[in-house]
């Protein structure tokens, strides 16, 4: 008797702990949703407010006439022309060798040795602080290896640091680009009788354009952004002869973001406030409109090839 | 290619008209020319450790004379006396690395990982995209950018706070404490994206299947689909340390540069300081612009070079070691 009552109330208080421990999985569900709904908020908040807090900090500062002057405090026309001087020359051998390097990878190279090889070399790469980039680029390209001078702090130098530093990016996203072709193009086209390079120009790489745009777009965001290979490469000042000598390679050239870092390095307090907050603010603005656009035109190229 | 047999260029000529030698022969020159490219990376990447390996041991081995003193390894990676003329020991700024990884990740990890629960299992289907598009506009955010707001918004917020609880004005706001909030942000989303994608890996039956037995999802996040996407979180980590430890120029608006170690080493008690110290990649940025070729300062500099570019090998090791993992086989 007293055993079946035993018995019982174990398995009553069984239950009782059981439904007990359901409501604490319960409530502990809640709260932690809670606390994830928290944290993605504050984060969102907080990427809302970076936006927020460098147009409100620079729109009183920014006048349209900033666009053309070169005036060494204010000017942003010698820094936009070497932003964007230094980024073609810079995409320029970018492209051709990250290109032709993942068309190895996704059209030749098969699992082994040599593919798991560059791979590591790219991760590598890809992980080097940019600040050792720039000491490289400044010991081989801005003096004859430490020892007197090559190019000097030049947009030559900047811009083959920035190349070394954004080749793995660039392989990567090209070849995400040629991955994206269906593999029936490949075999269609070889199947005609045309050979691999025929194959690869006439029907891989132009299927690949809308990736191959995307990637481009996102690569030059990332290199406009760039400050720390380039402070010892290209130089902290402007061209000596003035920014009209444009297209010579040898003449240093400081960008939007260089522009940034040099007036909180030459000037403590407010001194640089002004020129800083404008060139964050149309710096700003120039990555978000390559982000967005590397989403919506790559979006539109391919719905444009694909003919829908 | 190298597993097949090509039949001769003249063989093929003959029996497919459409592709001639000539053809054949451009095939060929271009697949030599797309590998060379590939190779080339290997090229870079042994160029860089070998100029920089060929600078960093100078330290070591410099012959002594008027502008250039010769380091012992204990004089320079274990000592803290530094005063860029006659002592350069280096621990301190190895410490300045260190600890601003431990603080940062200390508060990213756990918010990234919330933030991957979030976007991958917990949010609303239509909010995913938008919210996905915004961590990765994140990712895009230049570093000078969050420097400059670190250094206009953080470092004075900071500067108050210490500043009230110090009560007095001891305290500039510039040090540790502001790099870990912006490191920590910077390096946010570079985590998330890695876990979103580790999370959304997991097999879609594993989850359905614990919730069929009864757990909440909050137990089958934790028990079951956490646990599955564990390599990846890791990979995302580890890839967050990397970037922690060679960020440069933000931290280099907010650290201050102040030749202090934040714990212990050139500090008395308590041990503990929170104002102006360094980290390697600042040390690097602020005083490469000094170093005149023959001359200690030089020579001490690229061998934190090599220090940096080890580190960041070993991590890319790691995280390498870790991807291959399946949890869920």
């Amino acid at each position: 008797m007293s055993a079946i009552t035993n018995e019982m109330t174990v398995a009553a208080r069984r239950q009782r702990s059981n439904a007990r421990r359901r409501n604490v999985a319960r409530i502990w569900d809640s709260v932690a949703t809670l606390s994830v709904w928290t944290v993605a908020g504050i984060v969102i908040l907080v990427l809302g407010y970076i936006i927020y807090y460098t147009i409100s900090q620079g729109l009183p500062y920014l006048h349209l006439s900033d666009f053309v002057s070169s005036d060494p405090s204010t000017g942003m026309a010698p820094l936009l022309f070497n932003t964007f001087y230094m980024l073609i020359l810079s995409l320029v051998p970018m492209l051709i060798i990250g290109v032709s390097a993942a068309i190895y990878m996704v059209e030749y190279a098969r699992q082994g040795a040599l593919v798991s090889i560059v791979r590591y070399a790219t991760e590598t790469l890809s992980s080097i602080p940019s600040i050792v980039i720039g000491l490289l680029g400044f010991f081989l390209f801005v003096t004859d290896f430490g020892q007197g001078q090559r190019w000097g702090f030049s947009r030559l130098a900047g811009a083959l640091a920035l190349t070394i530093l954004n080749l793995p990016w660039m392989l990567r996203t090209a070849e995400d680009a040629l991955r994206a072709v269906p593999r029936e193009f490949r075999e269609a086209s070889l199947a005609m009788g045309a050979t691999r390079f025929q194959t690869i120009f006439r029907v891989i790489l132009p299927a690949a354009i809308p990736g191959l745009v995307t990637g481009i777009l996102i690569v030059s965001g990332r290199v406009i952004g760039e400050t720390a290979a380039l402070i010892y490469t290209a130089g902290t000042s402007g061209p000596i002869t003035g920014w009209q000598t444009a297209a010579v390679v040898q003449q240093p050239g400081n960008t939007l973001a260089i522009q940034i870092y040099t007036l909180f390095a030459e000037f403590s307090g407010s001194n640089g406030h002004a020129g800083q907050v404008e060139s964050a603010l149309v710096l700003l603005i120039l990555i978000l409109v390559l982000n967005l656009s590397a989403r919506f035109i790559g979006a539109g190229l391919s719905r444009y090839f694909s003919g829908r | 290619m190298s597993d097949i047999q090509q039949p001769l260029a003249s063989q093929v000529a003959k029996s497919n008209p459409g592709r001639s030698a000539g053809k054949i022969f451009i095939d060929y020159l271009s697949h030599s020319f797309f590998t060379v490219m590939a190779l080339f990376f290997v090229v870079i990447l042994i160029g860089v450790y070998i100029f920089i390996g060929s600078q960093s041991y100078q330290t070591f081995t410099a012959i002594p004379d008027v502008s250039t003193i010769r380091l012992s390894f204990f004089d320079f990676f274990v000592s803290s006396k530094y005063d860029g003329a006659q002592n350069f020991g280096s621990l301190f700024f190895l410490e300045g690395s260190f600890s601003l990884i431990v603080t940062t990740m200390v508060f990213a990890v756990p918010f990234s990982i919330f933030l991957a629960i979030f976007l991958a299992e917990i949010s609303p289907s239509r909010l995913r995209g938008p919210l996905r598009g915004a961590v990765e506009l994140f990712l895009g955010i230049p570093s000078i950018i969050f420097g400059l707001i670190g250094l206009l918004v953080v470092v004075p917020a900071i500067r108050d706070i210490l500043n009230f609880f110090a009560g007095g004005k001891f305290f500039n706001g510039f040090g540790l404490i502001a790099a870990t909030v912006v490191v920590t942000f910077m390096i946010l989303p570079t985590i998330t994206t890695i876990s979103v994608d580790a999370i959304q890996a997991v097999p879609r039956d594993l989850r359905e299947g614990s919730l069929a037995l009864g757990a909440t999802r909050w137990q089958t996040i934790t028990r079951t689909v956490l646990p599955g996407a564990l390599p990846g979180i890791l990979t995302g980590v580890i890839l967050g340390i990397a970037r922690a430890l060679g960020e440069t120029v933000a931290v280099a608006f907010v650290i201050g540069g102040a030749f202090h170690a934040p714990i212990g080493l050139t500090n008395f008690y308590p041990y503990i300081y929170l104002g102006p110290t360094s980290v390697m990649t600042t040390d690097l940025l602020f005083n490469f612009k000094e170093a005149v070729p023959p001359s200690t300062l030089y020579n001490t500099l690229w061998t934190m070079c090599f220090v940096l570019l080890v580190f960041s090998g070993i991590l890319v090791g790691i995280s390498r070691a870790i991807s291959s993992r399946r949890i869920y086989a």
